[in-house]
């Protein structure tokens, strides 16, 4: 993957938004000013939502407001950022679009495919395909074939309360079962991409008391 | 009970019934196998043969089925046509 | 050049998907460069028969299509070199191939394996259609059942329209037990009826449903009557002389030889 500087601008529906990286805000900061005075022509007139992740304080990020309001004299939108795209530890492109919910079970043959993330309340059985750019979860079991991040997100996710899947395919990488006898944890699992690879781990609960 | 079933142990089994059963079935289903076909195959037949001698055009009977070639054993297609030839034709004009 | 051999059988059931699947596998064992491709599109099996289920990326309808190449669609078997995987594709249908485009890629397979086993879909319709195009040689798969027979007989004559001419015919699933109490048909019977050359007789085996259910051909296996049975199949096809299994059952009690020799 390209590496990425620590500052991003995104467009969602509504208009666009300052996406931070965690970093020294000092870069952060140069970073800002260098790609606002770079293609500040491309933001004139755009509607900017506001900034998110970075952990910023509420200073800093109002010190980054008024360069991009007084030096560059472009219009920071006083309504936000829509809810949707503000929460979400699993972030990413995919949060733009809607969740398709799925109360059913998925068979061999069949197909889910969905431009956002897929939510799937039954089974996904061997054979069945499912195709996300967003997360796929899945509240049954999953046997079949889960592809989530389509187009190269591998930030996304996939989780399913029995995760037995014949195939992963995370962005573009694919994890497939071990061949032989599998030690599942009997747990919910989440698969995601870690250093390139597809990684399992089970699902547990962090308020456990 | 024990006598009546040696008696009849050949023909009473049920892979013979399957076999007869089975055999009854290949000859219609191959007979069947284009019908359209057969029916050219039978109007040319009937019309060459027509030259030489008259024919029972009712009794004529043409149909398709597998056997294996005598020099060599090779299974192959094979029309049957049984055709009643009521009279040859007198050619000594 | 390799040859192309398309296990076929018109009824489904009978035993075409493992038995393509173990002839694959022994043919490869044999030192051969083999792939069998499963044309059976929107109902694939051979991958969960020969345990590589996990492995599809992609399948015989994306490489017709162009969507990668057929490097990338062939998948490498987990335990014999020369031995590859062509999937079909689970998700769309029989029509999304034709027997031209089957021809020409059982072609571009010839070029590069010695064997191209294809495992045939159940029917007479335009899958089966697809299957046979550009084959070399046809096995029909049949049972000792009167419907499998027909069926048998059927596909035999449509092969025959097509130009395969002289099918071989493999018996599947034989009770020796049965046939001897008169209460199943022979092979015997079966060949007379159908007027082709026998490859081989694959006795009923319980060692079939176990080695299905690992993943793992038979004929891997060293013990069971049907991996041998399999083995024979396979060293005809190579061209040895191999006499037919003597079909043995009851613990240890040996039935009567069927003296039935094989020639290629």
């Amino acid at each position: 993957m390209v590496k990425e500087g620590l500052i991003s601008f995104r467009g969602i529906k509504e208009g666009i938004y300052i996406h931070v990286r965690d970093g020294d805000f000092g870069r952060i900061k140069i970073e800002l000013i260098e790609k606002l005075k770079k293609s500040i022509d491309f933001f004139r007139g755009a509607n900017i939502l506001g900034i998110r992740g970075g952990n910023l304080s509420t200073d800093q990020k109002q010190e980054l407001f008024q360069i991009i309001e007084e030096e560059y004299e472009l219009s920071v939108s006083r309504q936000g950022l829509p809810s949707y795209s503000q929460s979400g530890k699993y972030n990413g492109e995919p949060t733009r679009n809607m969740t398709k919910f799925i109360h059913n079970t998925i068979r061999s043959g069949q197909v889910i495919e969905h431009n956002g993330s897929i939510v799937i309340i039954g089974d996904v059985n061997p054979g069945a395909l499912i195709r996300a750019m967003g997360n796929i979860v899945i509240l049954g079991s999953l046997k079949g074939v889960a592809h989530a991040g389509i187009g190269g997100n591998e930030k996304a996710i996939i989780a399913a309360h029995d995760l037995q899947p014949t195939q992963l395919r995370i962005g573009n990488i694919i994890g497939r079962r071990p061949d032989g006898e599998i030690i599942t944890s009997k747990l919910p699992e989440v698969a995601k991409v870690d250093n390139g690879e597809v990684l399992i781990e089970p699902y547990i609960q962090k308020n456990n008391r | 009970m024990g006598l009546f079933r040696i008696f009849n142990r050949e023909e009473k089994r049920s892979k013979n019934i399957a076999k007869e059963r089975l055999k009854l079935v290949l000859i219609h289903d191959r007979a069947h196998m284009s019908p359209k076909f057969l029916q050219m195959v039978e109007g040319d037949i009937i019309r060459v043969i027509k030259q030489y001698a008259e024919i029972d055009e009712e009794e004529l009977d043409i149909k398709l089925t597998r056997m294996k070639r005598e020099s060599d054993n090779m299974p192959m297609s094979a029309l049957v046509a049984n055709i009643p030839i009521v009279k040859i034709r007198d050619f000594e004009r | 050049m390799g040859i192309a051999i398309v296990v076929t059988s018109g009824k489904g059931g009978v035993g075409k998907t493992t038995t393509a699947a173990n002839i694959g596998t022994g043919l490869a064992i044999l030192g051969n460069r083999v792939v069998v491709v499963d044309t059976d599109i929107g109902l694939r099996n051979l991958d969960v028969v020969m345990g590589l289920e996990n492995r599809i990326v992609y399948d015989i309808v994306d490489i017709v299509e162009g969507a990668c190449r057929l490097r990338q669609g062939l998948i490498r078997d987990k335990r014999y070199e020369g031995l590859f995987l062509l999937p079909a594709a689970q998700t769309k249908d029989k029509t999304a191939l034709n027997p031209e485009q089957m021809f020409k890629l059982i072609n571009q397979l010839k070029e590069e394996f010695d064997y191209v086993v294809v495992d045939s879909p159940a029917g007479i319709e335009q899958g089966f259609q697809n299957s046979i195009a550009g084959a070399d040689e046809a096995y029909i798969v049949t049972t000792p059942e009167i419907s499998a027979v027909r069926d048998a007989d059927r596909v035999i004559g449509l092969l025959e329209s097509k130009g395969l001419d002289n099918p071989k015919l493999i018996v599947n699933r034989i009770r020796q037990d049965m046939v001897e109490r008169g209460d199943m048909m022979n092979v015997d019977d079966i060949v007379d009826i159908l007027a082709v050359d026998l490859i081989g007789v694959i006795p009923d085996d319980e060692a079939v449903v176990i080695s299905t259910n690992k993943g793992e051909p038979v004929i891997t296996e060293e013990e069971p009557l049907s991996a041998k049975a399999f083995k024979n199949i396979c060293n005809r096809i190579v061209g040895e002389d191999v006499e037919l299994l003597d079909l043995q059952y009851d613990e240890g009690k040996f039935s009567k030889l069927i003296k039935l020799l094989f020639s290629r």
